[in-house]
């Protein structure tokens, strides 16, 4: 704002950011710098340690969808389809199981050949992926991968927990040190307050004492002369 | 240093938020029972819980398997169990029909047994379980067997070779079926060979070839039947070492997940305590200033 004239905000998705939104300016759509303070904060927890886990996950999911789909399309079902996706979807947030499948379950390619009703070797494979190193260019499962997701999630709430933690017992020392030189100490004012009234009471006497003083050589002196 | 109203009033408050948060914290532990409840709670622990959660939910599918796995060995035992009863039945009647004091039309009547006997060893062939096919293979959803003519004079097995598996362990698994070729097709054979002799008079074929081929046939069921036997048996272990390993599994996630609750319970009084104190001292040294003196 500048006097009468303000320069309006707008928020805008970001497909490139999960399709989170980003505070703009109005005028010309740059983005806003939000540098400090609590929009900032959560500014960062978002596009920080909270998308770091949305990444994780969705690279697993992604990983998921591929690997099994690739298994189950090359399998044959009940009824001899073959080459179906198991799950259609890309990552996390979109992720379920192809509808044909799920709505006819004749088509879940269990078997690794046609006419082959009782065989279930195409399905044993596509359970043996959860002991394949898929992950992390072929060193880690699934579960592997997840795990250490959740753990690195974990590690990082318990890092800003602690940091808060810290940053508060800073502020509060930080306001011990001014309040001990700028802070009213009610003990020091009062006994301010009283040596300030013990002085007045003490002038006050001397007042008394130079009207005593007064009064005695106004009135009881030079009587010889009345 | 000076130390002013505020001071003490930031201070106490920030001792009591203090020992606040960790009652309540102490108190959820003892209310849920649980150590870990979030994964910032022991980031460490966290990775191992959902390891053994893994681990348990992977036991749990083995002991299913396994399950499936027996109840489809003793629906297979137990077919193959009316079978040798078929088929002991069928040398009785060998031995009967040699005998050379027999005349052809007795041995018509036995021929006509026999053929029942025949009937009974494909309709066995065909057995259902569970709506599948157990001697078919792969081929679990047609029936295996199919008698040519009438009688028959043949038997022909559209089933296959196929291996049905069960995973019971990580890269365990076992057969639990037996094609139906390998077993029924000799018992078949034999029958309607010996059915064919009988009808023929033929006692010399009777005696050295029916014979020998109902013994082999049998032969060959006992040894299949005691593969069978093995592999139940395997998998009765398997389980037993299931059911073990998931009671080992659930105690080692107890350790990691829920809380020590003699241990939770004293340190709740303490900090119960400490959050006693701290209000007292908080109140005191809060109330109390020189005005309270100066009357």
């Amino acid at each position: 704002m500048a006097g009468a004239r303000a320069n309006a905000l707008t928020v805008q998705a970001e497909p490139s950011n999960l399709g989170y939104k980003s505070v703009r300016w109005q005028s010309d759509g740059t983005a806003v710098s939000i540098a400090a303070r609590e929009i900032s904060g959560l500014l960062r927890a978002r596009d920080g340690s909270v998308a770091t886990s949305n990444t994780d996950l969705n690279t697993l999911v992604a990983e998921v969808i591929t690997r099994v789909n690739a298994v189950h399309a090359a399998g044959f079902g009940l009824d001899n389809s073959t080459g179906l996706a198991f799950f259609t979807g890309t990552n996390a947030s979109d992720i379920a199981v192809n509808p044909i499948v799920a709505g006819d379950l004749t088509k879940v390619a269990a078997a690794s050949g046609l006419n082959l009703a009782g065989d279930a070797s195409n399905a044993l494979a596509m359970a043996d992926l959860q002991r394949t190193l898929t992950m992390n260019a072929g060193s880690s499962t699934f579960e592997d991968f997840y795990g250490t997701a959740v753990a690195n999630l974990g590690v990082r709430v318990r890092e800003v927990g602690n940091a808060a933690q810290t940053q508060a017992f800073l502020r509060d020392h930080l306001i011990t040190l001014r309040d001990a030189v700028s802070g009213v100490s009610l003990d020091e004012e009062m006994t301010n307050l009283i040596k300030f009234q013990r002085a007045f009471e003490a002038a006050a006497q001397l007042i008394s004492v130079v009207d005593s003083m007064l009064n005695t050589l106004i009135n009881r002196m030079g009587l010889v002369g009345r | 240093m000076r130390v002013t109203l505020r001071m003490s009033v930031v201070r106490a408050l920030a001792n009591i938020t203090q020992a606040h948060e960790q009652l309540a914290e102490l108190g959820n532990r003892l209310a849920t029972g649980r150590r870990l409840t979030r994964p910032s709670d022991d980031p460490a622990g966290i990775t191992h819980s959902l390891s053994l959660r893994a681990g348990m939910k992977l036991g749990l599918q083995h002991l299913r398997n396994v399950n499936s796995g027996v109840a489809r060995l003793s629906a297979t035992e137990a077919a193959l169990d009316a079978l040798t009863q078929v088929m002991q039945r069928a040398r009785e009647l060998t031995v009967a029909g040699a005998n050379d004091t027999l005349g052809a039309s007795q041995r018509v009547t036995i021929a006509s047994e026999i053929t029942q006997l025949l009937d009974e060893a494909i309709a066995i062939g065909n057995t259902s379980f569970g709506g599948q096919r157990i001697f078919g293979g792969h081929q679990t959803t047609s029936a295996p067997f199919t008698p040519v003519g009438n009688p028959p004079t043949a038997v022909t097995y559209t089933g296959d070779s196929g291996v049905i598996e069960r995973e019971v362990g990580i890269g365990v698994r076992v057969t639990v079926n037996v094609p139906g070729d390998t077993v029924l097709s000799p018992v078949h054979t034999a029958l309607i060979d010996l059915r064919d002799h009988l009808l023929s008079n033929d006692t010399t074929a009777i005696r050295n070839t029916d014979l020998v081929a109902l013994d082999g046939a049998l032969e060959n069921l006992v040894e299949i039947r005691g593969n069978l036997g093995a592999a139940a048996n395997r998998l009765e272990i398997t389980r037993t070492r299931l059911e073990d390993a998931g009671l080992a599994n659930q105690q080692l996630l107890s350790d990691v997940e829920d809380a020590d609750l003699v241990a939770t319970i004293v340190d709740l009084n303490v900090q119960e305590n400490v959050f006693q104190a701290a209000l007292a001292a908080s109140a005191r040294s809060v109330r109390v200033t020189l005005l309270d003196f100066l009357r």
